[in-house]
């Protein structure tokens, strides 16, 4: 339906376009000054670490450098924990030995000369493992590749997953599913070795998976607990994909996110869907950095695997 | 509720005081002389007393007076006056027939005994004569009602060439646009380049933009009603066009000699006959056809029972269709045969059809009833089919999608005049309607080798509403200085067991400074129950009409306007004009949400917000003479708020246009040639450009903006000039009409985009869309002659 729409458009504009159609560059575009450009996902799992840039105007050809001299002040629950003259990893901005923790809101203040002061806060969310996951194969089909004639077993099938939602409302969740491809290849003695590569688990048919799902990007499924706050519920989602069938191993991310990661990754999804569109209005990215851009977010998640039957 | 007390106390007063004196009426239909066609807004006029009336649509009029005797003039725009003296004893019926000054033998109207400004009470209302608007340059040879509506002050235009209007900071969804009562909801051919009305079937156009009437309700912004022929009663017309993209025709006639008449008429492109071979030509495939058309048709009936009854029957239908078709093709491979094909398409358009019945039912008092139906849809629908066959097995497998939204709406409605004496017009009616929106649902189907059916339809529920208005307004003349047109508009709006109800006051005022001198003050609160979904600002056929719910309130507007006006020499007319316009619960997509993301709800995908509105308008008029045109400017500003766009932060609306000048021009050069031009100016719209990049938690490059609509288009301007040519023949009159748009090839902006320059540096890029397009068409008018 989309591919009909976006043909019909490109052929009435067309025939409008023909021939009158011009494009010129315009001159003395107001370029817009740079601001501190801050990214940082705290977890659980992981010290601290942050990036810094800045931002450029989109006509701006030169690559965007990390800005390496920012004095950073880490603050947990309003007390300053640590600070930072400069980057210490290279272009990092590490804390060694300080891991977020939940329950507690971490801010980040910085300031790099030639920009505004920036700064942001978040609090990592709660980790919520799944209490149930099951994965089941529908249909298995081969595809003969037309030039290689080589044989590609796809699947479809459906994950369902069960969780308990805690109680406190304004939870918000990306739920990856991938399997992993293994392949052969030789290295330069001629000795035989594997790959084993990442393969997500998309969806195939948007409109039959569960209604509690309210974007997908790549093969990460977001939903919130809008519509189950502090109960348990079951999310079936339809997949497809190559290189899985009845027994290959799937694994399940249920990665619980700060409502900002949430936010900034449902952004980016439209970023993604209208870029090179000429009739969708831009999109604001979303940012918790005030003065600048970027994101301090908090994610928490866990991974499980499940066989397929 | 005091407000509607004082409302019927101030028309009760008015009328008991005139009634108390011995008084008679004189009443009957203003009609066309040549084809009894009745005349809307005519007007009587006693040359003593200085008092008048005005015909109503459907031509009645209706003239109290003490007993004496009388001269009354009759007088209509492009008709030639008539003075009657009556002794008024008894109530008495007179109807009259104006003899045109637009006959065959002359082509070129003018205009006379136009009723001036400063003499109405209502303000901010334009009427143009359909054939000023047959006169103005066309684009690409298509005369467009609407696009000449874009030429007068407080209307703007959106996107280059297209129909939508903007009027006073408002949205193309404010704009309530009537067809013979039906409402229209989607106003454009192919993507809003064209209008759906058929300029040789419509008789009437009146555009209100403030000081709204209490009879019309239902948007915030303006209305543009629009009224259809109803056929000639005498001899059979028949006009027609052929033009570089359509033609069109148009037969009118009796049925029964002054007794029934009709009108039917009918238009089609044939871009896709033309385009086909261009199409398969670049694309090297025979078997793909691909095109893209629109067809209208309308016809009317109207039968006159008596002197007191009359029924009209009218139907308009137009559709826009685009396709692109595989045709069934076959090949063998290692054996086995491959049979595909495949339907894509994506069609949408209006169905409107009204029943109305005239009832007079005393001399004073006109009643209407209309029963309308509208329908507007689009679909799309893609089917693929293909067989593998072999010796020993058939395998098939058909996918086919459809994706369905649309509105359609059953209405009933009566309308009643009551003219209790000159000083007082009372308007009084009601109109139930029910709503019926389907905003998106998708089914789809597969059927494959084993047979296996999957069947699933989904998308938004469909949501019926039921509307209902109210209404009492007064054109009331209280001294030889103040006129008002007063009343009220209850609107009442059921869906999903919540009831959103209004009570609007409505009131325009005019006071006469001396005889050339008027100012003009109106005051309106509108609401309006159904909103427009749309991502673009092209007027795409995807665009949802949906209803206030539960949870989404209708939008609701206040408008206050003051200005004054002058007529010199009957012939120019100034007119100033400001207003303010606040504008609430108006909704918008979220960011980047679209109506192809059907996952959720439409309701979810939308946020709230406000806005405002406020300007000031000129206009400069030249009416009569061989030289006719206007110069129209507006200077304005649109503001928009939403919670969940631009960080909640107020912007500027996207069609927020400072300055907005035209300039019409017709001059009569001989008796054979006709100049018409219009310049228009209007400066940049608002953009949004993502301005800002960085890099992304991933490292990969985002692009962002700072502000919405912070940057500004480059000015608009164009010239347009057409020339026409009229002959006569022994037929009947053939005329050719050549064109030029945009005659000095201005590049005027139609999307920026960011790109790349011949050194590889990016580049904000500028397309334009409509350079110098000539036209040329040629049109035909005859009358049958009758059989003695």
């Amino acid at each position: 339906m989309n591919k009909t729409f976006t043909t019909f458009l490109i052929f009435s504009l067309s025939i409008f376009l023909f021939s009158c159609e011009k494009t010129e560059k315009i001159e003395n575009f107001p370029m817009s000054p740079s601001k501190l450009v801050l990214n940082c996902q705290l977890n659980p799992d992981s010290v601290i670490q942050l990036l810094f840039y800045k931002s450029l105007s989109v006509l701006d050809n030169a690559p965007n450098k990390n800005i390496t001299d920012a004095k950073v002040e880490l603050y947990k629950d309003n007390i300053l924990i640590a600070s930072l003259p400069a980057a210490n990893q290279r272009r990092r901005y590490v804390f060694e030995g300080i891991k977020p923790e939940i329950n507690y809101t971490y801010k980040v203040v910085a300031t790099a000369t030639g920009y505004d002061p920036v700064w942001a806060e978040v609090a990592v969310p709660e980790l919520v493992v799944p209490d149930k996951i099951t994965a089941s194969v529908s249909d298995t089909f081969a595809w003969v590749d037309y030039y290689s004639g080589d044989t590609t077993y796809n699947a479809t099938g459906k994950v369902s997953i069960t969780l308990t939602d805690p109680a406190k409302a304004g939870n918000y969740y990306a739920l990856m599913l991938y399997t992993f491809y293994t392949y052969y290849g030789m290295d330069e003695n001629g000795d035989t070795i594997s790959f084993s590569n990442k393969v997500g688990l998309y969806n195939y048919n948007n409109s039959a998976s569960s209604p509690l799902i309210d974007y997908i990007l790549g093969y990460g499924y977001f939903f919130t607990d809008q519509y189950f706050n502090g109960s348990q519920v079951t999310l079936d989602v339809p997949v497809m994909s190559s290189g899985f069938t009845k027994s290959t191993t799937v694994y399940v991310e249920l990665i619980s996110l700060s409502e900002e990661q949430y936010l900034y990754d449902k952004s980016k999804m439209v970023f993604n869907n209208n870029n090179g569109n000429p009739f969708t209005e831009p999109i604001q990215i979303y940012t918790n950095v005030k003065n600048g851009f970027g994101i301090f977010s908090g994610i928490n998640g866990k991974v499980q695997t499940v066989m397929f039957n | 509720m005091r407000a509607l007390n004082s409302i019927i106390f101030l028309i009760l007063a008015g009328s008991l005081q005139f009634i108390s004196a011995q008084t008679f009426t004189v009443s009957g239909y203003i009609q066309d002389s040549a084809s009894s066609e009745v005349l809307t807004g005519a007007n009587v006029y006693d040359i003593n007393s200085h008092k008048g009336t005005t015909s109503n649509t459907y031509g009645f009029y209706s003239f109290t007076l003490p007993k004496g005797e009388y001269s009354l003039r009759f007088s209509f725009v492009g008709y030639e006056s008539q003075v009657s003296n009556i002794k008024l004893e008894s109530n008495q019926v007179l109807n009259f027939h104006l003899k045109s000054m637009l006959t065959l033998q002359e082509v070129n109207i003018t205009a006379s005994s136009a009723e001036n400004a400063e003499t109405s009470s209502r303000m901010s209302n334009f009427n143009i004569p359909i054939q000023q608007i047959k006169s103005m340059p066309s684009f690409m040879g298509e005369v467009d009602i609407l696009k000449a509506l874009q030429l007068l002050p407080g209307v703007q235009s959106g996107n280059e060439g297209t129909s939508a209007l903007y009027v006073r900071g408002g949205g193309p969804d404010q704009n309530l646009i009537l067809l013979d009562d039906a409402p229209i909801y989607n106003a454009g051919h192919l993507l809003g380049f064209f209008s759906v009305f058929n300029a040789d079937a419509i008789k009437n156009v009146e555009l209100i933009k403030g000081g709204f009437p209490a009879r019309y309700g239902g948007r915030l912004s303006s209305v543009v009603d629009i009224r259809m022929k109803e056929g000639n009663m005498k001899h059979i017309n028949c006009e027609g066009s052929i033009g570089l993209i359509s033609s069109k025709i148009m037969v009118e006639g009796p049925i029964l000699q002054d007794k029934t008449s009709f009108i039917v008429t009918g238009r089609r492109t044939y871009i896709d006959f033309l385009a086909s071979p261009l199409v398969q030509g670049f694309s090297g495939d025979e078997y793909s056809k691909t095109g893209l058309y629109f067809y209208d048709v309308s016809a009317k009936v109207n039968h006159i029972f008596s002197q007191r009854d009359r029924i009209y029957l009218s139907l308009y239908n137009g559709r826009d269709e685009y396709y692109n078709n595989q045709l069934p093709y076959e090949y063998l491979y290692d054996g086995v045969i491959y049979k595909e094909q495949s339907q894509s398409s994506l069609s949408w358009g209006n169905l409107t059809s009204a029943l109305k019945w005239n009832h007079q039912y005393n001399e004073k008092l006109f009643g209407n009833l209309a029963l309308t139906y509208s329908n507007y849809n689009y679909t799309v629908k893609d089917f693929q089919e293909s067989i593998i066959q072999t010796d020993t097995s058939t395998q098939n497998k058909v996918y086919s999608i459809k994706y369905l939204s649309g509105i359609r709406d059953i209405a009933v409605k009566a309308d009643f005049d009551f003219i209790p004496a000159p000083d007082h017009y009372i308007k009084f009616g009601i109109n139930n309607a029910f709503h019926n929106f389907e905003p998106g649902v998708s089914s789809y189907k597969i059927e494959d080798e084993n047979t296996s059916i999957s069947d699933s339809t989904s998308g938004d529920i469909g949501i019926q509403a039921n509307e209902t208005s109210l209404y009492i307004e007064d054109d009331y003349m209280i001294n030889d200085h103040l006129k008002a047109n007063f009343g009220l508009h209850y609107s009442a709006f059921f869906v999903q067991n919540k009831l959103y109800h209004s009570l609007q006051p409505r009131l325009s005022l005019r006071y006469l400074l001396n005889n050339e001198w008027a100012v003009k003050g109106s005051f309106a609160n509108m609401q309006q129950n159904i909103h427009l979904l749309t991502n673009s600002s092209i007027g795409l056929p995807t665009d949802l009409w949906v209803p206030s719910t539960a949870k989404i309130s209708p939008q609701k507007s206040t408008q206050v306007a003051a200005g004054v006006s002058r007529t010199f020499s009957n012939n120019y007319l100034v007119s100033l004009e400001g207003y303010y316009k606040w504008m609430n619960h108006l909704i918008e997509y979220k960011e980047g949400a679209s109506y192809l993301s059907n996952k959720i709800n439409w309701e979810d995908k939308v946020t709230t917000g406000k806005g405002n509105s406020y300007g000031m308008e000129v206009l400069l008029q030249k009416k009569e003479g061989n030289t006719k045109g206007w110069v129209g400017y507006t200077l304005a500003w649109s503001n928009r708020q939403f919670a969940e766009i631009n960080s909640g932060e107020p912007f500027p609306y996207k069609f927020d246009r400072r300055h907005d000048i035209s300039v019409v021009l017709m001059q009569k050069l001989n008796d054979k040639w006709n100049l018409s031009a219009d310049w228009v100016f209007g400066s940049g719209n608002a953009v949004t450009l993502a301005t800002i990049k960085f890099p992304g938690l991933d490292e990969w490059e985002l692009q962002t903006y700072e502000k919405r609509n912070s940057y500004r288009a480059a000015n608009y301007h164009r010239l347009d000039i057409s020339f026409k040519r009229t002959r006569i023949t022994k037929w009947g009159i053939s005329s050719w009409d050549l064109g030029m748009y945009n005659i000095y090839n201005r590049k005027n902006p139609f999307y920026y985009y960011f790109g790349y320059d011949s050194r590889g540096s990016v580049a904000l890029k500028r397309v334009s869309l409509f350079q110098m397009i000539p036209s040329i068409s040629y049109s035909f008018k005859f009358s049958v002659p009758k059989h003695k």
